[in-house]
Order: C-alpha cells, then structure tokens, then sequence
C-alpha cells in the first residue's frame, strides 16, 4: 500500500541519505542498481528495502547538491546513471556522521543504563 | 535554496523531468533484469522478477514526483482542472450544490451588508466612541431632551466634556423666491460644527458672537440646497435671504455627508437644507426641553468618568434652579451609537443568527450531497490509491472539488447578495432603518464572502474527503461498486445530516411564523382611528406672524373653513401630532385632589387639536361633547380626556364634574396653563404606535394653548392638516392643497394618506417578516432538496433489494409505504428537534413580537404541519419510483 511505503520512507529518509552518501563515497561513483545491491549485502538483509525507494532520496541528494548525476554506460554496456559524490555532499556526510555517532551513543547509553 | 530553486525550475519542466525519471526506472530495471537473467531465468520471469524487488513502480514514480518540486502547486491546478472537468460531467450534482451554496451566501451577504453597515460602520462623525448624548435621568426613564439652562450648565463641565452643542430641527419657509418653499432646517449652537464634524466647503460656521441672542442672522446652508435653490453660485456667501420672514446673511456651505443631525430630530425629515444659530442667551433661565444636546469627551477621560462628573454636577444646578428637576432626576451621557442602536440591536442579532442558520443548512445539504457522490466514487479512489496516490492527495482532490464548489456558489451568492439588498431596500421605507451611513456592498464584504465560501467549502468538503479516502482497497476492487453492504454508514451520517437540517428549518419557520403573526396583528388590532379617505399635509407656522396662540387659531381656522367649503370633503381638523406620528405627554393633577407622595395626579399622552378632529378619524364620542370652533381662546379652558385616562383616574368619580391643571412641573412655559374643565370622555386611539397600548390621552383645543407652549410645539413639528373625504382621496388633494395654501400664505407639503402614514408605521415589522420569511422559505426548500435527495438515494441504492422483494411477491404499494416511513421518521426527528430547539430560543425574539408568544400554540402547530407536508412531498417523489421498479430489470440493475 502506498501509505505503508510512505510511512517506511518516513522512518529511513535521514538514514537512508546517510547509507548512500557513505557508499558513494567509498565505492566511488555507482548507479542505483549497483548502490541497491550494496546496501542489501552490507545490511545481510535486515534493512530490507524495494529497490524503487532510492529514486527519491538520489534525486532529493542531487537537488541538494550533495551527489551530482551523469548518464554512463555499465560493463555490461547498459545505460545508466552513474552518481558521485559532490564536495559538499562530503561535508554534509561528515557532518551527518558525527550526529550520527553521537545519537547512536546516546541511544545506546541510555539502553544499557535502561537494562 | 538550491533545493527551492531546483524544485521550483521543476515546475516548469515536468514532462522533461519525467522523462528522465522514466529513464532511469527504465535502467534500473533493465540491470535487474539482467542479473535474475545471470540467475537462470527466462527473460519474461527475469523482468518479472525485477519489477517484484523494484517494488512499485507507479508508487515510486509518485514518491518521486513529490519530492521533485512544489508537487501542491502543481497538483493543485490539476485537482483544480480535473476536479472542474468532473463537476461539469455531472451538472444535476453541480448546480444543486451550487445552488445551494448561493442561497446560503447570498443570504448572508445581504444580511450582513446591513449588519456591516449599522454595526460595523460607525456613525458619521469622528471618533463616534466618544461622540454622547446628554440626558436627564428620571424615574420614568431617560430623556434625550434638553433645556438651555441645561445646556449652559452642561456646557460649564469643562473637565470632562468638549464641544458641548445643541441642536434642534425644524422647517422655515423660504419667502425670498418666487416658489414658496418649505426648507428643513436645523437650529444648532455654534459648537455643532466642530462636535458632529459636519465639513463647510465654502465660507464659515458661525462665531461664537453670532450665536448669541439678537445678533445679526446669519446661515450656513446645504450643499444640496445650493446646488438645487442657487445653481450652484460661486458669489453665494454674502448674500441675503428671507426665512420665516427675517433676513438671513448666507455665510457657508455645509457638507450634506453628515445627515445624522438630521435624523436625531424627528424620523422621517428628509435631508436638512439650512442651519442657523440657535442663540441660546449665556444667562437664561428659560427650563422648557426643546432641544438635544450631544458632546464630545475630553481627551483621557472614559465614559464612566465623564457620567460620574454629570451625575455630581446634579446639585449644583439644583442650587442653581431650585425647581429645575424632579426630585430624583440626574443627568448623564450615553454614547450616541448606543442610543441610536438601541431598538435595532436585538433585531439585527435575530437576521444575524437566522441567516447563520441558513448558512448552516445550506452546508449541510452540501456536505450530504458530497457523500453520496464519494460513495459512488469508492471505486474510482481506489483505482487512484492503487496506482500510486498517497492518502494526502485524494482528500486534496476531493477538497479542490468542495472547494471550487464553493468559491462558484459564493460567486452567485455574491451576485444574489447584491441584488438581495436592493430588494430589501427597496421593500422598506429606508427612514425605518438607523440613520447610519448609506447600506451598500463593499470590499469587507466581497472578502467576507470569500472567506465564507472558502471556510464552508474546507468545512463540508473535509468530513466527505475524510471518509472517502480511508477505503480499503481489495474490498473496492473487487466490489462492482457496491450495491450491497456498503452505504450504511454512510447513509447513517446522511440521515443525521438531514435531521439536522429539518430541525435548522423548523428553527426558522418558527421565527418567521412569529414576525408574520405580529405583523398581521398590528393590522388587525384596533386603532381607534379610521384611516380609510384621511390626508394629512402640513404646514409650518414660524416667524414673528405666529407667535402667538391666537394668531395660529386664527390662520387654522380660516384655512379649515375655506377646505370644509369644497365638495367632497367630510371634516378637516388640524393637529401637531397626527397618530403614529408624534406623540406628546403632559402631566396632569386633577383640581382639588390630593396628589399624596407623587408630583402629580399623573402623566398621559397629550394632544392637541382643533374642532373637528374626532370627526376626521372617526373616534366614537362616549360622554359629554368634543371641541367646536366657539372653544376658543376667549372661552373658558376644555379638554377632552379618553376612556383609559377616565377609567385609571376615575374610578369612583365622574370626570366630567372635575378639572384639570395640566403641565404641572414641566418645563416654565408649561406653567401659563389655567384649570380645564372635562367637557367628553372619547374612545382610546393607539397614538404613539400600533404595537403600544393607548394608555391615558387628553386633548385640548389648540385655540387655547398658552402662547410659550405654540412656540415650543411650532420648533417641534410643523401644523398638520387632516381632511376626511366622501370616498377616495386622490381627486381632493390638489383641492386642498391650493385652498390652504392660498388662506396662509404659505407652502403646504409632506402630503400623505393616513393608510401611508399606518404602513410607514410598521414598516419596520414588515421588514422583519419579510427578511425572517425569506430565510424560513429558503431554509424550507434546502431542507426538502436534503430529504429528497437522501430519499432517491436509498430507493436508488436498494433498488436491487426491491426487485427481488417484488419477484417473491411483496406489494408495491408495501414497498412504497415502506420507503415513505423511513423518509418521514426522519423529517418527524427533524421536526421534532427543531420544535425543541425553538421552544427554547424563541424568547430571544420577544422584543420584536406584537400580541403573539414567543411560544405560540398556532405557531407551534403550524410550522410541523407545513413541513411535514413539504416533507412528505419530497419523500413521496422518489418512493412512487420504487412502485416503477421492474423486477426483470432491478435484478439485473448493477
């Protein structure tokens, strides 16, 4: 249902941008099917997502000028649009990653005292 | 930024950007493709397989699109057009609910053009807050009249108050031309100018010198008198003209904007043409109340302030002028907004919740005819939410739809409104209405309508949309549309909606039902007057001819002698105070009787008239004899009392061996008056209105008036002529006109019949049944276009279930009656609410009923009745369709 995708997307949109900025930045440019397929085996599947709901937040990146989008052709000589990284994406991910870092200690701090 | 940018550049190329996006899902899908092919599949699988991990493909492209750029923008003028293109295919749809969305807001907007403008729109003059009327407080009540040794004493209360004025208006003849005219003209102290802010265009007010006793005379005339009298002459200041006879010096021109000085004097005087000093003498002692008095408050004092200080201030003018005030007399200042709002308050109120009534009902026929159409619309939602809309967007679809709805039915309204207000001035006399500024439509009411329409259209469109968007998608798809099962709810919320609407009406019929009661009264209720073949004209006596009583007697009688002598007339009279018209009140202390703990024997209505009067209105004589011309002012003091006044004063005695001594503590000129012997008891007449009691009357030959009481009643009100016809009227008046004007010398005007002057009286009534009419009518027919609409509905919905039923062999009549029932159980609850709900409110009307209830028992059984008539009727319709139902078809019918 439209709305149960709508509310997954919700919860993933900050983390999502994050997962794909960290990719891009260590694999080097990609396309979509190659940074969908990275995501599914680095997270062994439990971030379990359709491959459709990165469009959104690759063109929501490049508008925000943190990835930049250039039509190529894939091994296979298919075409596809290959993402990289910009310089400020860069900043934005460090910038994100320490707020992520930060958040994740909070929250597990707060677990361990918890249990 | 960018992102904005980006988003917005997005606007305007959307199908580019579509493309791309097709492209890169395209890609995508091809690189899935490819691997499932690594895998082992067939190339059909494969692709299959891909569009599964891809999830959906339309929901993404959705997603996307809404990321993309300011999607609302865009959606919204495809909701907008696509919502328009969908009203158009279903035009019964769209012209009820337009219709009923421009009866609701045309009705509010002509009642609210009126409310704008009286409530709203503050008088015509600066800073109307602190704009007051000075008044003496008295047991009975508070009196806007003021004497000059009040104004004086007022005008000394420097700490509180500001341009203290006085202001009195009257007629003046106009004897400088070659037409005899009749100006109306207002007497006002120097100070008016400043504190009315009446603007002189041209030339000056007056000084304060000129405003005093035997100063040269001069005037300020109107804008509209120059323009009409002078052909707009630039060298008019300067110039010297005859009023009353004395020569006045023209000194300005007077903007006519601020007519409200006008309309404080009497109610039907039409727009003032000149204003002279009134010269009240600094030392007087002059007590007669003939005048208003209005000030400002001084800068940083409040009301309360300036109220206390009046009230403080009491003693010393009673130090001043012993015998001044009554005992527990006062004074005190009212803003003059509320004292001119005072009578029409309620009123307004009244219109104000009717037409929030209709408003409503109108609301809700809309919000019931949205849910049918969702409901027939479930199926097309869900195809949208399968393909990919998210929830947000079809109540945004839906809305844009109510909303367009609205913004269309607030456009007629507003064409509807506009007309409305015309018709509703033009129903009524505009003297009935407070002296306000003009009633017209503005730019805050072209915004109100705006704003309404919008606000109903988010209101009734929001609960539909709700309810449409939260379907379930696998029970609509496979649902063929849901004849069966589905609805129930929905027609739950339905049946509510119309109940509510039956009782909103009921509500209004109830109030309308009541104004017509009282307006039908005041018809009917006896006035003690026949006004059938009665004209009434009028003449004033001003200047230095008619200063005294007998010189008015003199000129009174000769022109009465002179209209008698034409034939075809019956009797002719004249009075200062025709019925309906003016009243004046006296008090009264019955010679030789003790008046005990009170001032006087007592207070009645007090009319003065000359011989024949009681034949002109036809007033039935009880005992004694009326006045004859011999009753002059040589004769010995008469008066005639009516049968109120014999029966509450006399009621061991007879009046007729008794006289009175009237005027006793009023005003100084009042004290001229000598001992009247009762001469008749005649029957009671409604003087002051129809909706008021007659109450205790005296009258007293006019011949016989003290000379200070003519000249007080000639500043009040001009000398009114009243000629009894043989038969109609019409062919007389120019007769009598000529007659009379020809004996006085002067002009005769304001000519009207008395069955004018009765309609003129209850003009407001009028105008109160009429609007509370219009709104019961119009609630009326929402309420049955809601029922009717609901009743087709169901027969429509169960058209299915009759058909069957009929195949297995009910009686169509069965079905029929089964259908009525239904319909009518819910008008009944309908009825039955409302009735409660306007047992309780209609109370709040009571102040505008006349000899009716607010709880009627006619009323109280009518208004169900008419309803459940039209309520059958709107019922009946759409069951005769179930008695057409064919089985063969019905069953077949989808």
């Amino acid at each position: 249902m439209a709305s149960e995708a709508g509310d997954r997307m919700a919860v993933l949109q900050g983390t999502l941008d994050l997962i794909v900025l960290r990719t891009l930045k260590t694999m080097g440019p990609q396309h979509a099917y190659a940074i969908a397929t990275r995501i599914q085996l680095f997270s062994e599947d439990l971030l379990h997502l359709n491959q459709g709901t990165l469009y959104p937040a690759l063109v929501r990146l490049e508008q925000q000028g943190r990835i930049k989008g250039t039509w190529g052709m894939t091994e296979s000589n298919r075409e596809a649009k290959f993402y990289a990284i910009t310089k400020s994406g860069e900043k934005a991910l460090a910038e994100e990653t320490l707020r992520w870092r930060r958040m994740s200690g909070l929250v597990d701090k707060l677990l361990s005292e918890g249990a | 930024m960018r992102r904005f940018f980006a988003r917005f550049a997005n606007l305007f190329r959307n199908s580019s950007a579509d493309s791309e996006m097709n492209r890169e899902i395209e890609a995508h899908l091809t690189l899935l493709q490819d691997e499932f092919e690594r895998q082992g599949l067939s190339p059909e699988d494969a692709r299959r397989a891909a569009r599964r991990a891809y999830g959906g493909v339309e929901q993404t492209k959705e997603l996307h699109r809404e990321t993309r750029s300011f999607i609302w923008i865009e959606q919204l003028f495809k909701d907008v057009r696509y919502s328009a293109r969908d009203l158009r295919r279903s035009p019964g749809f769209t012209i009820t609910a337009v219709a009923a969305i421009a009866l609701g807001i045309g009705a509010n907007i002509a009642i609210f053009s009126v409310v704008n403008s009286v409530l709203l729109t503050p008088l015509p003059v600066p800073d109307p807050d602190r704009f007051v009327l000075l008044m003496t407080t008295t047991e009975e009540g508070d009196s806007p009249m003021a004497s000059p040794t009040k104004f004086m004493h007022w005008r000394e209360q420097t700490g509180v108050l500001q341009d203290v004025a006085a202001m009195r208006t009257g007629a003046m003849n106009y004897t400088g031309g070659e037409i005899l005219e009749q100006w109306q003209s207002a007497q006002v102290s120097e100070s008016a100018f400043s504190a009315f802010g009446i603007p002189v265009i041209r030339g000056r007010s007056f000084t304060p010198e000129e405003d005093l006793p035997n100063a040269t005379r001069v005037a300020v005339i109107s804008t509209n008198l120059w323009k009409r009298r002078f052909a707009s002459d630039p060298l008019i200041l300067g110039k010297t003209i005859l009023l009353s006879s004395d020569p006045y010096t023209i000194i300005g021109v007077a903007d006519d904007s601020a007519n409200l000085v006008n309309q404080m004097g009497s109610n039907q005087a039409p727009r003032l043409d000149v204003y002279v000093p009134l010269q009240i003498d600094p030392n007087t002692r002059d007590q007669d109340d003939t005048f208003f008095a209005v000030a400002r408050l001084k800068p940083g004092v409040t009301l309360q302030q300036a109220q206390e200080r009046l009230r403080a201030s009491v003693n010393e003018y009673r130090t001043k002028f012993p015998n001044a005030l009554r005992p527990k007399a006062s004074f005190t200042a009212k803003p003059v907004l509320d004292v001119v709002l005072a009578d029409i308050r309620s009123l307004l109120l009244v219109l104000a919740g009717a037409v929030g009534l209709v408003l409503l009902i109108a609301c809700t026929n809309v919000a019931s005819l949205l849910l049918v159409r969702a409901a027939g619309r479930n199926h097309e939602i869900g195809i949208r939410v399968a393909v990919g809309a998210t929830r947000g967007r079809v109540i945004r679809q839906l809305l844009a739809e109510s909303v367009l709805l609205a913004i269309s039915g607030g456009a007629v309204g507003l064409a509807l409104g506009y007309s409305g207000i015309r018709a509703l001035l033009g129903s009524v006399n505009a003297d009935d209405l407070p002296p306000v500024s003009d009633i017209s439509m503005d730019w805050h009411l072209a915004g109100f309508a705006l704003a309404l329409s919008l606000l109903t259209g988010i209101a009734f469109g929001l609960l539909p949309a709700l309810k449409a968007s939260r379907v379930d998608l696998n029970s609509v798809l496979k649902d063929s549309g849901g004849r069966w099962g589905t609805g129930l709810r929905q027609n739950k919320t339905r049946a509510a909606l119309v109940i509510s609407e039956i009782s909103l009406a009921t509500v209004l019929l109830v109030g309308s039902a009541l104004l017509i009661r009282t307006f039908v009264a005041l018809y009917r209720v006896d006035r003690g007057f026949q006004t059938a073949n009665v004209i009434t004209m009028q003449t004033s006596f001003s200047g230095p001819k008619y200063t005294k009583s007998t010189a008015v007697a003199a000129a009174v009688r000769d022109g009465l002698e002179r209209v008698r002598s034409l034939p075809g007339v019956v009797a002719a009279s004249a009075t200062c105070c025709v019925p309906l018209e003016i009243n004046l009140d006296a008090t009264f202390d019955v010679i030789g009787r003790p008046t005990g703990d009170k001032p006087n024997t007592g207070t009645s209505g007090w009319t003065p008239v000359s011989a024949g009067y009681f034949d002109v209105f036809q007033i039935p004589l009880k005992r004694g004899r009326v006045f004859t011309d011999r009753d002059g002012a040589a004769a010995p003091p008469v008066a005639v009392i009516n049968e109120s006044m014999a029966k509450e004063y006399w009621k061991n005695a007879d009046p007729l061996n008794d006289r009175i001594m009237i005027g006793t503590g009023m005003s100084e000129a009042a004290q001229d008056h000598q001992p009247s012997q009762i001469i008749g008891i005649v029957a009671d007449v409604r003087q002051s209105a129809l909706n008021k009691d007659p109450g205790p009357r005296m009258y007293v030959p006019q011949a016989q008036l003290p000379d200070s009481i003519s000249i007080d009643i000639a500043r009040l009100t001009p000398m009114a002529w009243v000629v009894r016809t043989r038969g109609n009227t019409d062919g007389l008046v120019k007769a009598v006109e000529e007659q009379l004007r020809q004996s006085t010398g002067m002009p005769v005007f304001n000519v009207q019949s008395m069955d004018e002057v009765v309609r003129l009286s209850t003009g407001q009534q009028q105008f109160n049944a009429l609007v509370m009419t219009v709104f019961g009518c119009a609630a009326l027919l929402l309420a049955a276009i809601g029922i009717y609409g609901l009743m087709a509905y169901t027969v429509e919905q169960r058209t299915q279930e009759i058909g069957i039923r009929l195949a297995l062999g009910a009686e169509a009549t069965q079905l029929r009656n089964m259908v009525v029932r239904q319909g009518m159980s819910l008008a009944l609850a309908g009825v039955v609410i409302g009735l409660g709900a306007a047992w309780g409110v209609s109370r709040l009307m009571e102040s505008l009923l006349f000899s009716v209830k607010p709880r009627d028992p006619i009323v109280f059984v009518a208004v169900p009745l008419v309803l459940g008539t039209v309520a059958l009727v709107s019922v009946w319709l759409p069951a005769r369709r179930a008695l057409r139902v064919d089985p063969a078809v019905a069953l077949r019918h989808e």
